[in-house]
C-alpha cells in the first residue's frame, strides 16, 4: 500500500466511523466563515478605473481630473424639451419661449447653489438677461452665432441642455449629487408641461449597475436550477443529486466569505461569477459521488470509499491546480477587475474541491450508513414507474 | 448516451489516424478565424438601449453632436531644469506650436475640428502679456490654475468607435512629433475614448499573456502530474479546444470584450478536468488490459460522468443569455461554445492520442 492508498484508508475508516459527527463540524467552519460574505458589496467602475493608475493614459486622464474640472470632472447633464399637450394651446413649444428661459435659469441658479457643484453650463448664460420676446431672444441668438449658442440649444429650439460639473468626488458623493440634481429641477414649478431627462456617464453607470444586479440575481437563480436539474436526471436521484450540489453550497458561500474578509467587491463586470461559480463548483461534486456509485455494486462502504478517494484525488488536485493556475493568470493582467475575479473563482474553486473531499464523502456514507435501509434511495426512474402505475 | 460514447470509442479505436487527422484539419480551419476576433470595450453598447439614460443620450448626441472628444494635454514643470525650459503655458512658444499643431490636425480626414487656447489667436501672440489678455477674456478653462496645463480638444468627423479612436490616436500623434516642441512641455493624448483605445489594447496584450503564461503552466503541471506522454497528451486538445473557441467567436462574429478576456482562463481551468480523468482511467485500466479495451471500458463510464460536470457547467452558462446586459450574454455564449468545444476535444482527441501512442510503443 502507498502513501496515498494508506492515507484514503484511515480517511476513510474514519469517515464510515464518524460521518455526522464531520458533517456538524464541516457545517459548522462553513457558516462562521461564510457570514462573512455579507461584507462583499457591487461597487460601481468607471471605465478609468479598468486600468492601472500607472498606465500613461490614466495618468493623463487623473491629471486632467485634478487639474481642469470642466474636463477631466463628472459630467452630469439635463435635458430639457417642452411638451405641449394639445395642439392649438398656448403652452410653450420652443426653447425661445421667453418664459421657458427664465425657468432654465430659476433651474440653473439652484443648480449652481448645491454644495460639491464646480460649475453648470447652462443656455441662459448667454443671456444677461432674458429677453421680454421670442423675436428678441432669436436676435440675442444670431448677434452671438450659432456656434456659441447650438452647445446648450438645439438648432431647432426644440431642446436645450444644460451640464453640471462636479471634480474630485468618491463614486458616493457623485450619486448623491446626482440624486440632488433630480430633486432640486423637479422641485420647480412650471406651468407648461415639459419632458426632463437625465443623462452623462453618472447615470449611465447607475443604470448599469442597477441591471447587472437585476442579472446577478436573475442569472445565480436559473443556473442553480438547472444545475439542480442535471445533476438530478444524471445521477437519477434526488438524493445523489442534491448531494452533488454541496459543493456549490460550499464552494460559493465560504469562497464568498473568504473574498469578504479579504475586503474584496463585485462589480458590474464580474457579476456573472456567481453563475460560473455555480457551474465550476459543481463539477467536483460530479466526480467523487459517480464513481462511488460505481464502486459500491461490488465493495463495502469503505472500501468503496477509499477506491473512489484514491482514484479521483489525483485528477481532481490536477484538476485543481491547473484552474487555479488559469484564474490567478487573471491577476497578470493589467485590467484592475480580473484580478478580483480570479481570486473569486480560485477561493470558490478551491472550496468546492475541499467539500467534494470533505462534506460529500461523509454525506454519502451518513446515508450509506443510516438512511438507505430505512429508506429507500428515491429512484427517480422508480418513481416515474410507481406513479403512472397508479394512475 | 452510452452508446454514443460506446460508439466513439469504436471509431477512435478503428480509426484512430483519421480521428488525429480530423482534428487537425478542422483546428487549421478554426484557427483562421482567430483574426477575425474583434474587439469591443464601449460598455454602454452592452446595455438596453432602452435605458432612459441611454435613450437621452442618443437624444443629446442627435440634437447637440457628439460631445466626447479626445484630448491633448500638455503639462510643464514649474521648475525650470535650464535656460529655454517653458515653465508657463502661456509662453507664447506654446502657443505658435499649439497653432501649428492645429492647423495640420485641421487638415486630417477623420478629425471634424480642433480647439484649444490658440485658437483665440489669429496671429501668433508675441508676448505672454498678450496671452494672458486674451484668456482672461474667455470664459473657456484652457489653462489650470498654477498655469502649468493646458488643453487640446479634438473632435472626430467619423463615429467614436474603437478603429476609429485607433485611427485618430495615432494621426494626433504623429502630428505631435512632427509639431515643433519645446524643452519642458510633455504631451499626452487622453480622455475617455483613448482610454477605450488603451483598453482594447491591454485585451490583447492580456489576453496573450493569459494564454500564453497559464498554458506554460498547466503543461508543465500536466507533465509533471502524467509524465512526458500523457501530460501533453491531456493538454493538446485542451490547447486545441482553446484556439477552436477563439476561431469560433472570429467565424461567428462575437466579440472579445472586457468581461469575455476572462474565457481563455476559465476554458483552461475547466477543460484539464475534462482530458485528466478520460486519461486516468485510461491508464488505469491499461494496466490489467490492452489499450482498446482500457479505451472500450472507460469511454463510457467516464465519459458520462465528464459529460455530466460539463452539462452543468453548460447550464451555468447558458444561464448568462437570461442577462439583460449583452456583454454578460456574449460571456455566457462565449463559454458555453468554449465549453462544448473543450469536451470534444478531450472526449474525442485525448483517446485517440493514448491508442495512437501505445500502439506505436509496441
Amino acid at each position: 500500500m502507498n502513501l496515498e492508498e494508506k492515507a484514503a484508508d484511515k480517511y476513510s475508516k474514519f469517515l464510515k466511523r464518524f460521518p455526522g459527527l464531520f458533517l456538524i463540524l464541516m457545517i459548522s467552519i462553513s457558516v462562521g466563515l461564510a457570514s462573512f460574505a455579507s461584507n462583499v458589496e457591487t461597487v460601481e467602475q468607471q471605465t478609468d478605473d479598468f486600468l492601472p493608475d500607472s498606465e500613461p493614459v490614466i495618468k493623463a486622464f487623473d491629471a486632467l481630473d485634478a487639474e481642469f474640472f470642466s474636463a477631466g470632472g463628472t459630467n452630469y447633464v439635463i435635458l430639457i424639451e417642452p411638451e405641449p399637450r394639445y395642439g392649438n394651446s398656448s403652452e410653450i413649444r420652443d426653447v425661445r419661449n421667453p418664459e421657458f428661459l427664465r425657468y432654465v435659469q430659476t433651474v440653473t441658479a439652484e443648480l449652481n447653489s448645491l454644495q460639491k457643484v464646480t460649475d453648470v453650463l447652462s443656455p441662459s448664460d448667454l443671456f444677461k438677461d432674458i429677453p421680454s420676446s421670442k423675436r428678441s431672444v432669436q436676435n440675442a441668438l444670431d448677434q452671438m452665432g450659432e456656434s456659441r449658442w447650438s452647445q446648450s440649444i438645439a438648432k431647432d429650439y426644440s431642446a436645450v441642455k444644460i451640464q453640471v460639473t462636479t471634480a474630485g468626488l468618491t463614486s458616493e458623493e457623485q450619486s448623491q449629487v446626482a440624486d440632488t440634481i433630480r430633486n432640486s429641477i423637479q422641485a420647480q414649478q412650471m406651468s407648461s408641461k415639459l419632458d426632463i431627462s437625465y443623462t452623462g456617464q453618472l447615470y449611465i453607470d447607475e443604470a448599469f449597475q442597477e441591471q447587472s444586479q437585476e442579472s446577478q440575481s436573475l442569472t445565480g437563480l436559473l443556473s442553480l436550477l438547472g444545475v439542480t436539474l442535471v445533476v438530478i436526471i444524471l445521477f437519477r436521484s434526488i438524493y445523489y443529486g442534491l448531494n452533488s450540489l454541496l459543493t456549490v453550497v460550499f464552494g460559493l458561500a465560504v469562497g464568498f466569505g473568504i473574498y469578504g474578509l479579504l475586503g474584496l467587491n463585485i462589480t458590474p463586470q464580474t457579476s456573472g461569477s456567481i453563475s460560473l461559480g455555480i457551474g465550476i463548483a459543481v463539477d467536483f461534486g460530479i466526480q467523487p459521488i459517480a464513481r462511488y456509485r460505481e464502486e459500491r455494486q461490488e465493495r463495502d462502504i469503505q472500501k468503496s470509499l477509499k477506491h473512489t478517494l484514491t482514484s479521483v484525488v489525483t485528477p481532481m488536485t490536477v484538476g485543481l491546480i491547473a484552474a487555479n493556475i488559469g484564474f490567478l493568470a487573471l491577476a497578470f493582467g493589467k485590467l484592475t477587475f480580473l484580478s478580483d475575479l480570479g481570486y473569486l473563482l480560485a477561493l470558490t474553486t478551491t472550496f468546492a474541491y475541499v467539500a467534494a473531499l470533505t462534506i460529500v464523502p461523509a454525506s454519502i456514507v451518513f446515508y450509506d450508513k443510516y438512511i438507505t435501509d430505512k429508506i429507500p434511495n428515491i429512484n427517480i426512474k422508480q418513481l416515474y414507474y410507481k406513479v403512472t402505475k397508479q394512475s | 448516451m452510452i452508446n454514443i460514447l460506446g460508439w466513439l470509442a469504436h471509431l477512435q479505436i478503428e480509426h484512430t489516424d483519421k480521428v488525429i487527422i480530423g482534428s487537425l484539419l478542422l483546428s487549421g480551419f478554426l484557427v483562421a478565424g482567430i483574426p477575425k476576433v474583434e474587439i469591443q470595450t464601449d460598455f454602454q453598447e452592452g446595455l438596453p438601449q432602452d435605458l432612459p439614460p441611454i435613450v437621452a443620450e442618443e437624444e443629446v448626441q442627435a440634437k447637440f453632436g457628439n460631445t466626447e472628444t479626445l484630448t491633448i494635454l500638455f503639462q510643464t514643470d514649474e521648475t525650470p531644469q535650464e535656460d529655454g525650459y517653458v515653465t508657463d503655458v502661456r509662453d507664447p512658444r506654446m502657443v505658435s506650436s499649439m497653432n501649428f499643431l492645429e492647423d495640420q490636425l485641421q487638415q486630417e480626414p477623420i478629425v471634424e475640428s480642433v480647439n484649444s487656447m490658440a485658437s483665440l489667436f489669429e496671429q501668433d501672440p508675441s508676448t505672454k502679456q498678450q496671452v494672458k489678455n486674451r484668456l482672461s477674456r474667455t470664459p473657456v478653462e484652457y489653462v489650470n490654475r498654477d498655469y502649468t496645463s493646458t488643453l487640446m480638444f479634438v473632435q472626430l468627423s467619423e463615429e467614436m468607435n474603437e478603429r476609429n479612436i485607433q485611427k485618430a490616436t495615432n494621426v494626433i500623434e504623429e502630428n505631435l512629433r512632427q509639431t515643433p516642441s519645446y524643452p519642458g512641455v510633455e504631451q499626452s493624448v487622453t480622455g475617455l475614448p483613448a482610454i477605450r483605445t488603451a483598453l482594447s489594447n491591454v485585451i490583447v496584450t492580456d489576453t496573450t499573456k493569459i494564454i500564453g503564461g497559464s498554458s506554460a503552466l498547466i503543461l508543465l503541471l500536466l507533465i509533471g502530474a502524467r509524465g512526458f506522454f500523457y501530460g501533453p497528451a491531456t493538454f493538446v486538445p485542451l490547447f486545441l479546444g482553446l484556439l477552436w473557441t477563439l476561431g469560433t467567436m472570429g467565424w461567428i462574429g462575437l466579440p472579445l470584450t472586457i468581461v469575455t478576456i476572462a474565457l481563455s482562463s476559465v476554458l483552461l481551468g475547466l477543460g484539464v478536468e475534462y482530458g485528466s480523468f478520460i486519461a486516468e482511467r485510461i491508464v488505469e485500466e491499461s494496466e490489467k488490459e490492452t489499450v482498446e479495451e482500457a479505451v472500450r471500458e472507460s469511454m463510457p463510464s467516464t465519459g458520462k460522468a465528464v459529460l455530466g460536470s460539463s452539462t452543468t457547467d453548460l447550464v451555468g452558462f447558458l444561464a448568462l443569455l437570461t442577462a439583460p446586459i449583452s456583454f454578460l450574454r456574449d460571456l455566457g455564449l462565449t463559454l458555453a461554445i468554449g465549453e462544448s468545444l473543450t469536451l470534444l476535444a478531450a472526449i474525442g482527441l485525448t483517446p485517440a492520442l493514448i491508442i495512437r501512442y501505445k500502439r506505436w510503443k509496441r
